[in-house]
């Protein structure tokens, strides 16, 4: 059996395929999209912050730390939320 | 398949029957209470309940980031320090706490009203009714198969399967499934009031037809479990704008922690994460946001408690708002039954004649002052001297504003208000005697209601409906008047009488002579003065003063009209209980109102607390004024007062601070002095006796 047969039945094989798939998948599962495009983020985040901290910190702390500033943020426009529409929560 | 009910006697199920008695709305059963609170304490760590507290979902956050620098102190780098795990580790515990009070005091709240709700429901039970077919046989069907329309026939002993009218048939009915109160009411058809009959309460003696006025699930008993469940869950107008404010406190402090590192490092005293998250959490209200659902939940209780369903919070919330009530005099001020004192003749007639006509007015007449009359009557030596059967009843009507009786010999008696009964004698050519005005101002200045009975175009004299004030209403109404609500009494009678009883009664304004339209123009008028209004009703013509009034309370013995119409329904049917309302109402505000200012207060100290322990190296210990043993314990210390004065304060919240009949102005001044001044005193001892304990126990 070809390993990539079944390769082919899950990649999609072109881009408006693939738009749709991202579509499905972000109707039905949009926490862990959110949660993987925050930790695609994070790969830009991480490196800025550990190139600004030279060697004081190790690289699994950027990322932490680039966790803990995406947490932070996401917690303020969470609280903005709830500022200008109180009646969703 | 459904259990068909006992037919026999209330007897056969005397425990069905205590069972009843246990559950009425009133008293809940809160057994276990405590238990399922804990249980709930913990499934609401849930992140999306978390999320609905602004407050305490960023206290959740900060939980969970402590808990990986539990397991990892070096996460975010090297932090300087011993023993940074088990440092980390308390404030996570801490923190973790800190959550749990504030879910377990919104669940104890929320679980006194899951109680009420199921103590309702268990009054609700699938019976077997008696249908009534168009060829007057019966046929035995499911109460859920009954609709809005059928008649059905229930007799002693059964459960009245669905809401109705009773349309035949006089029976006394045991509504303490409902009401709580054991004594059997009288159900009978022809009034707005006793024609009423609620599903589930059960019926005592003799039989009744009854016209099924609601639709399964629709009924009054499945309105009230909706509202009490639901009312739990929808946010008032002043939570919301409390729940900004919070929202609105919490981003300040939030970017002012995160503005906190840069300064740190620069001033060469970097701070660790898990400080800068305790500093947050200081911080941030979470005492009042802790509390702030359950204050709100407990208010609904309260109500509850007096035997009140309201329909919402916001309900309750606007009785504490009201700044006009509307009441009626008759039941309300003064008490329900006005009762015949005297016969005063004028016009040349003796007293005898007098009570011979009121007899004669009375005989058809079945209300209290109705029966009064001939009782009075009876006493003095009147007896019916014509053929009853042959007699015809003339009922009273708001417009003609008299009542009596038209003879088998063609004389026509009234009896009525006196304007009235002068339009009658005129209209019949008689005249008017000049004594009458006489009597007429003698009893109104006595604060009674005059009647005037005639027969056909000769007035033989004033029957002197006595009033009697309830007790203790002037106090009320001067409790009132210094929290700034002003009171007008709706009634009736003429100008005079509406004087005298609003002065004994000390009401505010009143309105005589008045219709059932007075009572809305008086609402709408006060509205559009910019007033929130509460009124009581519960006829079919208060229905929609109920519904324009910002708080209507509509009594469970009205009719259903003034039930849907109003927003709240006293299960007791005492209509001075909307004074009540207000209290509680006022007592909900003040509560939020006091431990907000409380829990903003208490900053104070925690910023005493934690800024010198986490700059000490910067020379700012002389800032440490309460002599905190070290940074570490300062933190934990000012943690462990956050989290222990939720739970300290759960007992105030549930049960409201205490009230005080004092105008907004003297309650403010007391609240500040008591609750902000507290609030700043009461963190520093906390907070340097919890240091004192940390460094004893050698835990920091």
């Amino acid at each position: 059996m070809k390993p990539g047969k079944d390769l082919n039945e899950i990649v999609p094989r072109d881009v408006s395929e693939l738009i749709e798939l991202v579509r499905e998948q972000w109707q039905g599962n949009r926490l862990p999209i959110q949660l993987f495009l925050l930790m695609c983020l994070n790969l830009a985040i991480a490196p800025a912050v550990y190139a600004t901290t030279g060697n004081e910190i190790t690289r699994t702390a950027a990322y932490a730390i680039g966790i803990l500033g995406i947490v932070t943020l996401g917690l303020s426009v969470y609280l903005f939320v709830v500022i200008f529409q109180p009646e969703r929560f | 398949m459904k259990t068909k009910q006992p037919l026999e006697t209330p007897q056969k199920s005397p425990r069905r029957r205590e069972n009843r008695q246990q559950n009425k709305p009133g008293r809940v059963n809160t057994k276990g209470l405590y238990k399922r609170a804990l249980r709930e304490a913990f499934l609401k760590l849930n992140p999306r309940v978390m999320m609905k507290n602004p407050v305490m979902f960023v206290v959740w956050v900060g939980t969970i980031i402590t808990i990986l620098l539990a397991l990892y102190p070096s996460l975010f780098g090297p932090v300087p320090g011993d023993n940074q795990r088990l440092f980390n580790s308390l404030v996570a515990i801490i923190l973790l706490l800190t959550i749990l009070f504030a879910n377990f005091a919104e669940a104890v709240a929320e679980g006194r009203g899951k109680a009420q709700a199921d103590s309702l429901r268990s009054t609700q039970s699938d019976t077997i009714a008696r249908k009534l077919l168009p060829d007057n046989t019966t046929v035995e069907v499911s109460s859920t198969e009954l609709h809005k329309g059928e008649t059905i026939k229930v007799i002693a002993g059964d459960i009245i399967p669905a809401d109705g009218e009773v349309i035949e048939g006089v029976a006394s009915v045991d509504e303490s499934a409902i009401t709580g109160e054991s004594a059997p009411v009288l159900k009978e058809p022809g009034s707005d009031v006793a024609s009423s009959v609620t599903g589930g309460t059960r019926i005592l003696s003799d039989e009744l037809i009854i016209r099924v006025t609601a639709e399964p699930g629709q009924g009054f008993l499945d309105r009230m479990i909706a509202l009490v469940e639901g009312a739990q869950r929808s946010k008032t107008p002043n939570e919301i704008a409390l729940t900004v404010l919070l929202a609105v406190l919490t981003q300040v402090f939030l970017i002012v922690v995160v503005t906190i590192p840069p300064i740190a490092n620069y001033v060469g005293s970097p701070v660790g994460v898990v400080t800068l998250i305790a500093l947050l959490v200081a911080l941030i209200p979470t005492t009042i946001g802790g509390l702030l659902s359950a204050i709100g939940i407990a208010g609904m209780d309260r109500v509850a408690q007096f035997n009140v369903v309201a329909t919402s919070g916001r309900a309750v919330e606007a009785c504490g708002d009201v700044n006009t009530l509307v009441l009626d005099k008759t039941g309300t001020i003064t008490l329900g039954n006005r009762l015949a004192e005297e016969f005063i003749p004028v016009n040349g007639h003796c007293v005898v004649e007098v009570a011979d006509v009121a007899l004669a007015a009375s005989i058809f007449d079945q209300t209290p002052e109705g029966k009064s009359i001939v009782k009075l009557a009876h006493h003095i030596g009147s007896a019916v001297t014509f053929d009853r059967n042959a007699a015809e009843g003339v009922e009273f009507t708001a417009k003609t504003r008299m009542s009596g009786t038209n003879l088998p010999n063609g004389d026509e008696i009234r009896k009525g208000a006196v304007d009235a009964i002068k339009g009658f004698v005129r209209s019949r050519g008689g005249q008017l005697a000049s004594d009458l005005d006489e009597a007429y101002e003698r009893v109104s200045r006595l604060g009674g209601t005059p009647l005037a009975v005639a027969c056909g175009e000769d007035i033989y004299g004033v029957i002197y409906l006595k009033d009697i004030i309830k007790p203790g209403m002037r106090d009320r109404f001067d409790q009132l008047r210094r929290m700034g609500v002003k009171s007008v009494m709706l009634t009736g009678d003429n100008r005079i009488t509406a004087s005298v009883i609003a002065q004994e009664a000390g009401v505010d304004d009143f309105i005589a002579e008045a219709t059932p339209e007075d009572k809305i123009a008086v609402i709408q008028q006060e509205q559009a003065a910019g007033k929130l209004v509460a009124m009581t009703g519960d006829g079919t013509n208060d229905a929609p003063a109920l519904a324009q009034a910002n708080v209507g309370l509509a009594m469970n013995s009205g009719t259903q009209a003034a039930k849907e119409a109003a927003n709240m329904v006293d299960l007791d049917s005492d209509p001075t209980k909307l004074i009540d309302l207000v209290t509680i109402g006022k007592q909900l505000l003040i509560t939020r109102g006091a431990l907000t200012t409380f829990s903003l207060a208490n900053d104070i100290a925690k910023y005493f607390a934690i800024i010198p322990a986490m700059f000490a190296a910067v020379g700012i210990g002389s800032l440490n004024i309460m002599g905190l043993a070290s940074a570490q314990s300062a933190i934990l210390a000012a943690l462990i007062y956050n989290a222990l004065i939720i739970p300290a304060l759960i007992p105030l919240a549930l049960k409201g601070v205490k009230f005080r009949p004092l105008s907004a102005n003297q309650l403010l001044r007391r609240n500040i002095l008591i609750y902000g001044l507290g609030g700043i005193v009461a963190p520093f001892i906390g907070i340097k006796g919890i240091d004192w304990l940390i460094a004893a126990v050698g835990l920091a």
